[in-house]
């Protein structure tokens, strides 16, 4: 058969078959390819219970889904060292990285594409959509940060943002520009004095009362922490 | 007369676009849907028009159902990889004219097992691509071609339309033997196997 299939002028109810018989990952490549699979993939109801964006070593956007965890990097500038470089520009390559339990064990692929059309944020938007999640869980930062706060803001714009999660090596400079950029609604995590969170609290009540908790504690890696004493519970 | 008995030898006439007809047996036609809903309890007198699709379509439809007539009941789509030789073999030697022809036909007669299959073997051919690669390979339609589809998919509604009229008239006149004597109703039916005799005879 040719490796051409003329898949969008078959009757409605079968590209929906169609889709409907591909795996999680397929869906989501699938719609983004038009308006009509969107819908339809919108249409499955996926879930997912976890949207993380962090901006550390390039700006990616991992997805936790009962069953899979999809991490998406967005490369907007191949060169690393371009500090100043927006995140709300068009990334050029987009790499899908998609994890799954299979009898025990975990099994990784990777799809890769140029892209020319989507902003980073169209792409959280567009997964947000189909996966019908209505916030970013957590956004990790760090003083080693590829991209400005002020860029940072400019991508979640609207976005609920639950958690707000400062990794190693942010002055309490830093911290403030992060917490003047990005409003977390529930908690924020930071690594650095505990005096930083006494001080802030008296800076903006309004905003640390609204918080659920803070949290203070010595961040080893993205896998491991160790809390120190200091743990607010929003009263 | 096709009769509305359940027996696996009963067979029904299917008519095709070409105006010709050839019979099938009521153990594979009843796995369409389409047709149980229309004529599993009623029959078929004459017939059955499925004129929307050629005769090479039809049979290669009904060959599948006739093969999986034995089968166990079906429960929902199974893997390309625990296809039978014989499913493979069937959906190897099709091309891609044929394949698209007994998708759009399975899908009217509402075959489940056979639409699930083909839908399963299109989705295979998007495995493990990205979304420039699923481009190439379902080419995206020009407006004159969603034209076109849009115009075959009304068609395909005036089939289906004729298809359920036939079945209601089918009906009317089932209904109208019911309500008369014993004795009329024993000589029309002698009169219809005749005619069916005579039919089978001729060809």
């Amino acid at each position: 058969m040719s490796s051409n299939f003329p898949l969008f002028l078959l009757p409605d109810n079968v590209i929906l078959s169609v889709i409907k018989s591909m795996e999680t990952v397929e869906q989501m490549m699938i719609s983004i390819l038009s308006r009509k699979t969107k819908k339809i993939v919108s249409s499955f109801n996926l879930q997912s219970y976890r949207f993380t964006l962090g901006t550390t070593e390039s700006c990616d956007l991992e997805i936790r889904c009962f069953d899979l965890k999809i991490r998406i990097d967005f490369k907007i500038f191949e060169n690393r060292t371009l500090r100043e470089a927006l995140v709300t520009e068009i990334p050029l390559i987009v790499k899908l990285y998609a994890t799954r339990i299979v009898n025990n064990r975990l099994e990784s692929e990777l799809i890769g594409w140029v892209n020319r059309t989507f902003k980073v944020r169209d792409f959280i938007d567009h997964f947000m959509e189909i996966l019908h999640h209505d916030r970013i869980d957590e956004i990790l930062v760090s003083s080693n940060d590829l991209y400005p706060p002020e860029s940072m803001q400019q991508l979640i714009n609207g976005l609920e943002i639950r958690d707000l999660y400062f990794s190693e090596g942010n002055s309490d400079v830093d911290a403030m520009i992060y917490l003047n950029a990005i409003k977390p609604t529930r908690s924020f995590f930071l690594d650095g004095s505990p005096l930083f969170v006494w001080n802030h609290t008296k800076m903006s009540p309004f905003f640390i009362q609204s918080l659920d908790h803070i949290r203070q504690a010595k961040f080893e890696n993205f896998f491991s922490s160790t809390d120190f004493s200091l743990y607010f519970e929003k009263m | 007369m096709t009769s509305p008995a359940s027996s696996s030898e009963v067979k029904y006439l299917i008519e095709s676009s070409e105006g010709n007809t050839f019979d099938v047996s009521g153990a594979a036609l009843r796995q369409s849907n389409t047709f149980n809903a229309m004529f599993l309890n009623i029959g078929a007198d004459g017939p059955i028009p499925f004129t929307d699709y050629n005769e090479a379509t039809l049979k290669k439809v009904f060959e599948y159902c006739e093969h999986s007539v034995n089968e166990e009941n079906y429960s929902g789509p199974k893997h390309q990889d625990d296809l039978s030789k014989w499913d493979l073999n069937f959906f190897n030697e099709m091309d891609q004219k044929m394949f698209i022809d007994v998708i759009n036909a399975s899908n009217f007669l509402d075959i489940e097992r056979l639409t699930s299959y083909c839908c399963e073997r299109i989705a295979r051919m998007l495995r493990g691509k990205n979304t420039q690669e699923m481009i190439k390979v379902i080419t995206l339609p020009t407006a004159e071609e969603l034209e076109a589809k849009q115009k075959v998919e009304e068609k395909k509604a005036a089939a289906a339309k004729k298809v359920a009229e036939k079945a209601a008239e089918t009906a009317e006149k089932t209904e109208t033997l019911e309500e008369l004597p014993v004795q009329q109703l024993v000589q029309t039916t002698r009169n219809k196997l005749t005619r069916k005799y005579l039919s089978f005879s001729n060809e």
